[in-house]
């Protein structure tokens, strides 16, 4: 069966500097696995490839999502096809209320989906519900998306979104920084209701903490660009343990 | 065209003389005194260097009266928003169409301009400076009256409204409104209005200009507000015309103790507008706000210029002015804050924020502060930029097409002038310019 996301020898420019230099990931659909690296390795700039941010050149190798090759895709095109990238720096947007944003978003991909829009009614009972779960302020998705958010509050707001928009791939990308430990286990709660053989995940993170609570199939360890070890979920703890530093065991 | 030497000649003749006018002799004054003070104001002049007038003295505009058989304006022709309007009261090329019909009520009663002021009337006119600053400070008071184009209307008008409103009653929303057609010769409108609130009442206006004109045109209202002791107003200003028109209006609040206002302009028009704006805050505890939100799109140019007096003790003025730039669309912003010595307790702020949407648009900043007194709190600032690409990103990643994040953006940018804006159908206006501007050339190129 063709993994739901499939990057084969990718090599990654960001203003001429090469950060991803042939970085193999197969993530199989139902799986969730983890990204594990230092600072520099890479792990930002893969999170931000997979969701097609512009200004992240790809100047060697493949990156499919469903079989289909994505390089060329728009940012929207990829969210319409299930692709959900929960940011590390959740952006501030004055002046764009959270809740229209989010039914915007909702019914953009519904449409795409051949699925009815959402009215507002709909919507609002929607957010409600998971808004309760993610024990998340229901007063701050009346307020401008992210705005005067604490640090939590947006992170948790990148989640919450993920819960409504239901994604086939979600990308978690270092949801743990900043988060203290209720914040953690209430997200990871969020994340692991969504886990469905119907879904996948990608964990990026720089600790292991992240993952006692989202349990991977798989670890991955990036560094230099490349994924330079992989395992089962005993890797994160080795790592945790004794350090990246470790010489880098190249795959063949 | 007209010749240099035969310009004043020519605006001479344009004064509407009237039968009996004991006014007469004044607007000759004034329109001598315009163009002793130099005339149409040209880029030379630093209060005029970006504003793009040199065109208006070089036409011969004559005043829409000369138009021979205007049809008056029938009322399937008005925008459906102004027939829609509650209370409304219309000028057609300057002709008041319904004002007589007016029934006063409500504590709120609108005139058509009197043909000619009683002499008790001529300070509610605007004509005189409110008197001298209050005891303790030193203020210019005047200085609106300098304008040169006000000496032009004060000289020119013959049209506008008289709106009243009695002591502690509430009233409005009003909609003053104005339409200009094309007649086929340069023609010019010198409305002027004077809204007068007396103590403790309230009144929302919406004074809006509107109208299309291929051959050239000239619009320069005076719009005096007087506000009583604790009278609140909530005066909107649309700005409509397109085409050939080049728009000059002046605005001007004499607040009294603790007396409020709160102003938005709206510069929706696709030609050329200037909008002075002044708040003369004469007693302690009076509190306003200017706000401005200009939508451009081609070659519109929008050039708002702002004076808040602070006269008197613990007074209160924020200003925040947005411009939206597409294509070559260009702005200037001119505030000044004026703190007159012994003014002490003044609390002012002045905000110009400028989304640039293409690499043609321009945008000209000046904010300024004139502060002549101690313990005041005043801040401004200026701030030009294009839209975020990181906020951007995050939209589209969220599934939201590229048109619809940048509108998205484009409509929260905006919004935090619109939203104040009190009359629905008045937002919806600046809906369609936002639609406007998303529809323009440069957007999201």
């Amino acid at each position: 069966m063709t993994p739901l996301l499939e990057i084969c020898g990718l090599h990654v420019e960001v203003e001429g500097r090469e950060i991803l230099r042939g970085l193999d990931l197969e993530i199989p659909l139902g799986e969730t696995h983890a990204v594990m690296g230092p600072n520099g390795s890479g792990k930002s700039t893969l999170a931000h490839v997979i969701a097609g941010r512009e200004g992240y050149e790809i100047t060697g190798g493949i990156i499919r999502y469903q079989g289909e090759d994505i390089a060329e895709m728009e940012p929207e095109e990829r969210a319409r096809k299930g692709v959900f990238l929960a940011f590390q720096y959740p952006v501030e947007i004055p002046g764009v209320n959270n809740t229209y944003f989010l039914k915007a978003a909702v019914n953009e991909i519904r449409k795409h989906r051949d699925q009815p829009e959402l009215d507002a009614v709909d919507f609002l009972s929607l957010m409600k519900e998971r808004v309760k779960l993610l024990d998340f302020d229901v007063d701050l998705i009346k307020r401008p998306v992210n705005e005067g958010f604490s640090g939590g509050e947006k992170k948790r707001n990148e989640i919450l979104q993920m819960t409504v928009l239901e994604p086939t791939l979600g990308v978690l990308d270092e949801t743990d920084s900043g988060l203290d430990i209720d914040a953690l286990r209430i997200v990871a709660e969020g994340v692991n209701r969504m886990r469905s053989p119907e879904r996948s995940f990608l964990v990026i993170t720089h600790y292991q903490r992240l993952l006692d609570h989202i349990v991977p199939d798989r670890v991955h360890v990036l560094q230099d660009g490349r994924i330079v070890e992989s395992g089962g979920r005993d890797l994160a703890h080795r790592l945790e343990a004794e350090g990246y530093t470790r010489p880098a065991a190249v795959p063949a | 065209m007209v010749e240099p030497a035969a310009v004043e000649t020519h605006y001479l003749d344009e004064i509407p003389l009237r039968e009996g006018d004991r006014y007469a002799v004044r607007r000759t004054e004034a329109v001598r005194q315009f163009f002793r003070s130099g005339g149409f104001p040209t880029a030379t002049l630093e209060d005029w260097r970006f504003s793009d007038l040199d065109g208006l003295g070089r036409t011969g505009y004559r005043r829409y009266s000369d138009s021979p058989a205007l049809v008056p304006l029938q009322d399937e022709e008005l925008p459906g928003w102004v027939s829609g309007f509650g209370r409304r009261v219309l000028l057609s090329e300057g002709r008041p169409l319904n004002a007589a019909e007016f029934q006063p009520g409500n504590g709120l009663d609108v005139r058509d301009l009197p043909p000619v002021p009683t002499a008790e009337e001529e300070r509610d006119w605007g004509f005189v400076a409110p008197g001298a600053p209050p005891e303790g400070t030193e203020a210019d008071l005047d200085a609106p009256l300098r304008n040169p184009l006000e000496m032009l209307n004060a000289g020119l008008f013959d049209c506008g409204f008289r709106v009243r409103v009695g002591q502690r009653a509430d009233a409005g929303p009003i909609l003053l409104y104005s339409l200009r057609r094309d007649v086929g010769h340069p023609a010019m409108l010198h409305p002027r209005s004077v809204i007068e609130l007396a103590p403790g009442s309230r009144l929302t206006v919406i004074e809006a200009h509107d109208g299309d004109s291929a051959t050239a045109g000239w619009t320069n209202p005076s719009t005096f507000c007087h506000l009583g002791e604790d009278a609140e107003l909530r005066y909107v200003r649309v700005e409509l015309e397109t085409g050939n028109i080049a728009h000059t209006g002046r605005v001007t609040f004499h607040l009294a103790r603790n007396a409020r206002v709160r102003s938005t302009v709206l510069s929706l028009s696709g030609g050329r507008s200037r909008t002075d704006t002044t708040a003369i805050l004469t007693a302690e505890g009076a509190e306003v706000d200017l706000d401005g939100l200009f939508l451009g799109v081609e070659q519109a140019k929008a050039d708002q210029h702002t004076l808040a007096i602070h006269a008197a003790r613990h007074t209160t003025s924020r200003q925040l002015f947005k411009n939206v730039l597409s294509d070559e669309a260009s702005a200037v912003f001119d505030g000044t804050v004026v703190v007159a010595p012994g003014a002490i307790g003044t609390d002012a702020t002045q905000a110009n924020r400028n989304l640039l949407l293409s690499r043609k648009a321009v945008v000209h900043t000046r904010p300024r502060l004139e502060i002549n007194a101690d313990d005041v709190k005043c801040a401004h600032g200026a701030a030009i930029g294009r839209l975020d690409e990181d906020a951007l990103f995050y939209l589209r990643s969220r599934g939201l097409g590229r048109m619809d994040s940048h509108e998205i953006l484009v409509r929260g940018f905006a919004g935090e002038v619109v939203e104040k804006v009190p009359v629905e159908s008045v937002r919806a206006l600046a809906a369609a310019g936002l639609q406007r501007v998303r529809e323009s050339r440069s957007f999201a190129a």
